[in-house]
């Protein structure tokens, strides 16, 4: 309905209009009301102020049982969550914004779960494969499988998205759980926020009534230790309760710094998973998600180029890749190299200052499909010697090292080995069009 | 002859995205354009250029085009702050999550932790709301020296954009709008006189406008080349 609405204001007002104000307004209709949630004040605003008269024109002409417009700002909810639009996340269980408004449900930051954090929405690599498994066993059974689960790993690896995946599999078989995501930061302002204005009893009681707690990061827990004390009593007592509690971090528990001890061995008590960084296969596949999801294909070599160039995170792929959509969506050009080399510039530029040995050693085992140890190890087996002395030859040409460094950098080798690798792989280049082109692709992938 | 009093009453330069002259900088407008009417795909913006590229000026253009609607913004310089803990990034702590916060001179809390601390608390509570965040820095975020990498990362999730300055001929023709802004024209000679003798970032330019304009009523005179030299 909210559809045939919107071609007959096509008629009435710009296309300007519509894209910018109307498009991003969410309809939903209750009874005789028409509720248009728009993604933020400014929107609102602007609409109410503007548009309002055309819209409600509209509307009453279409003579459809709805006498009345309103206008809020959402937080709106939907039943399935594959789309991603670039609205504000949409959310699921208690909604944080009309609740918290609405005053006493849900006074604390907690509460948001993103219906975009699916194990749908998930692309599975070998990097996260053990962590996703976890994750969707405690989501079918919360309190019983693993409790609690840690999932520890780098920035921006996916580890809010898994623990909220599981959340979402809790509501999904009990719609009324009570199972809230929190950030520990958050967590932590809670509580300041509590004690100040004298209600901790009120917040004891919000977090030891839930179902399932999932708190993000738990590192920003440091040295806060009446925060840590009023934690520690929160997660025995959900635990008793056998409710489901999922922790994640940037590291396992043991190297988690300035957090009182007990409570770091009891978070080690269910089960600790990891995520690592993606590698390239994933990588690419998130990028060609992602774009899927905004409605772009995007070309395979395009994302081979931007999976090469962004090694570290997910969260930063996702930033170029929307760099490079933005870029050609304003350019009204094609997605291609040339665009996305353009586009990822400072990326790039970033990149070349630094290629240090770590990276060498790390882009050249990937390549060869071997570990990063296998290339420090004494293995003198060809499939090993091979990439070693291209790493080492690699690192004569892009670093500033000097062949003892660089040798020590490789186990603790001599310095006329590193020379012998440069000579080594200078002449198989020459001799050896299969090293050549090895060395020509990597040489590639090191300046992206 | 006697001098004219000048009264003090200077025409603001328009803070807008549209005034932001430059074509090569249309698709980072654009996108704040888009993340102000909320149909980006993350709240969140990071803009870096050199300094007098216009960051400042566009963090404020945000921050008034979200007034205008009534949307709560916040313009914040950590340079103000003279790279110090507390004072003005103290008051971030008691931002609405619904507020379009605009943090400038990012490289300023490189040294300090809590600082960094203090943004990525800002960070998530607007992320629990339906506010926004445009920051700005001096270099690539992988370069700026964030140490805390999870406040890193998450500013570069919504895309990195850097900040075109003007060349020389979008230099000339903006020095152009602005004096057309003033009430005086600014002849294709002086213009050319200007920027071969005088510093040529915008900061510099647009502040000789100034002086340029209040010196000429005071003194009674066209804007010429003898007149601008007297001036720079």
């Amino acid at each position: 309905m909210w559809d045939t609405c919107l071609q007959k204001l096509r008629t009435e007002l710009s296309s300007d209009d519509i894209n910018t104000w109307l498009m991003p307004l969410h309809p939903n209709f209750n009874g005789s009301t028409l509720n248009l949630l728009a993604p933020n004040r400014y929107v609102l605003n602007y609409v109410k102020q503007n548009l309002f008269g055309q819209i409600e024109a509209a509307i009453l002409a279409m003579d459809i049982g709805i006498d009345q417009v309103r206008f809020e700002i959402g937080s709106y909810h939907q039943d399935h969550a594959e789309t991603l639009d670039g609205r504000p996340p949409a959310t699921r269980g208690f909604s944080f914004s009309q609740e918290n408004e609405a005053g006493a449900l849900l006074p604390y930051s907690g509460g948001v779960l993103n219906t975009n954090y699916t194990f749908a929405t998930h692309v599975e690599g070998t990097s996260n494969q053990l962590a996703r498994a976890a994750a969707l066993q405690v989501g079918k059974s919360p309190g019983k499988a693993f409790n609690p689960l840690f999932i520890y790993g780098g920035v921006g690896l996916g580890k809010t998205h898994l623990m909220q995946a599981a959340g979402q599999l809790m509501l999904d078989s009990n719609a009324a759980a009570k199972v809230i995501y929190v950030h520990s930061e958050l967590f932590v302002n809670d509580m300041v926020k509590a004690l100040k204005n004298n209600t901790m009893n009120e917040f004891k009681r919000y977090y030891r009534s839930l179902d399932a707690l999932l708190i993000d990061d738990i590192q920003f827990f440091a040295k806060k230790t009446q925060s840590q004390e009023e934690f520690f009593h929160t997660f025995n007592a959900l635990l008793e309760g056998q409710r489901q509690i999922i922790i994640t971090s940037d590291r396992i528990p043991k190297a988690i710094n300035y957090i009182e001890e007990r409570l770091i061995s009891r978070f080690g008590s269910g089960l600790t998973v990891s995520i690592d960084p993606p590698e390239l296969e994933t990588r690419v596949a998130i990028l060609e998600k992602k774009a899927l999801e905004r409605g772009v294909n995007l070309p395979n070599d395009v994302a081979f180029f931007v999976a090469n160039a962004v090694h570290s995170n997910v969260r930063e792929l996702e930033g170029a890749l929307h760099r490079i959509l933005a870029s050609a969506s304003f350019t009204d050009r094609s997605i291609d190299i040339d665009l996305a080399r353009e586009a990822l510039r400072d990326i790039l530029l970033h990149r070349e200052t630094q290629i240090s040995i770590e990276n060498i050693q790390q882009i050249v085992a990937e390549y060869y499909k071997i570990r990063v140890a296998d290339l420090l190890s004494k293995n003198r087996s060809r499939s090993v010697t091979r990439p070693r002395q291209l790493a080492m030859s690699f690192a004569k040409q892009f670093t500033n090292l000097s062949l003892p460094q660089i040798g020590d950098h490789f186990g603790g080798r001599d310095h006329t080995t590193v020379l012998h690798a440069c000579r080594r792989i200078k002449e198989l280049v020459q001799s050896d069009s299969r090293m050549k082109e090895d060395q020509k692709n990597l040489q590639r992938l090191l300046n992206g | 002859m006697s001098r004219q009093t000048v009264i003090p009453i200077s025409i603001e330069d328009d803070t807008s995205l549209e005034s932001f002259y430059s074509k090569r900088n249309q698709p980072l407008i654009e996108q704040l354009k888009n993340l102000l009417v909320g149909v980006c795909a993350k709240r969140v913006l990071y803009l870096w250029g050199e300094s007098g590229s216009g960051k400042t000026h566009l963090l404020n253009a945000c921050c008034q085009a979200a007034g205008k609607s009534g949307m709560q913004n916040l313009y914040v310089s950590l340079k103000q702050d003279g790279g110090q803990d507390g004072g003005r990034l103290e008051k971030l702590s008691d931002v609405h999550k619904d507020t379009l916060v605009c943090i400038d001179d990012l490289q300023q809390i490189v040294g300090s932790e809590s600082g960094q601390n203090q943004i990525f608390s800002l960070y998530e509570k607007i992320m629990h709301g339906a506010g926004a965040i445009v920051v700005s820095g001096t270099s690539p975020l992988g370069s700026i020296g964030i140490t805390l990498k999870d406040l890193e990362s998450r500013l570069s999730s919504g895309g990195t954009f850097n900040i075109y300055a003007l060349d020389d001929d979008e230099k000339r023709t903006a020095l152009k709008l602005r004096a057309a802004k003033r009430g005086f024209a600014l002849d294709d000679s002086v213009i050319r006189f200007i920027m071969s003798r005088y510093q040529r970032d915008t900061k510099s330019l647009f502040a000789l406008l100034d002086k340029l304009d209040s010196g000429s009523l005071q003194a009674h005179r066209k804007i010429t080349i003898p007149f601008v030299k007297t001036l720079m």
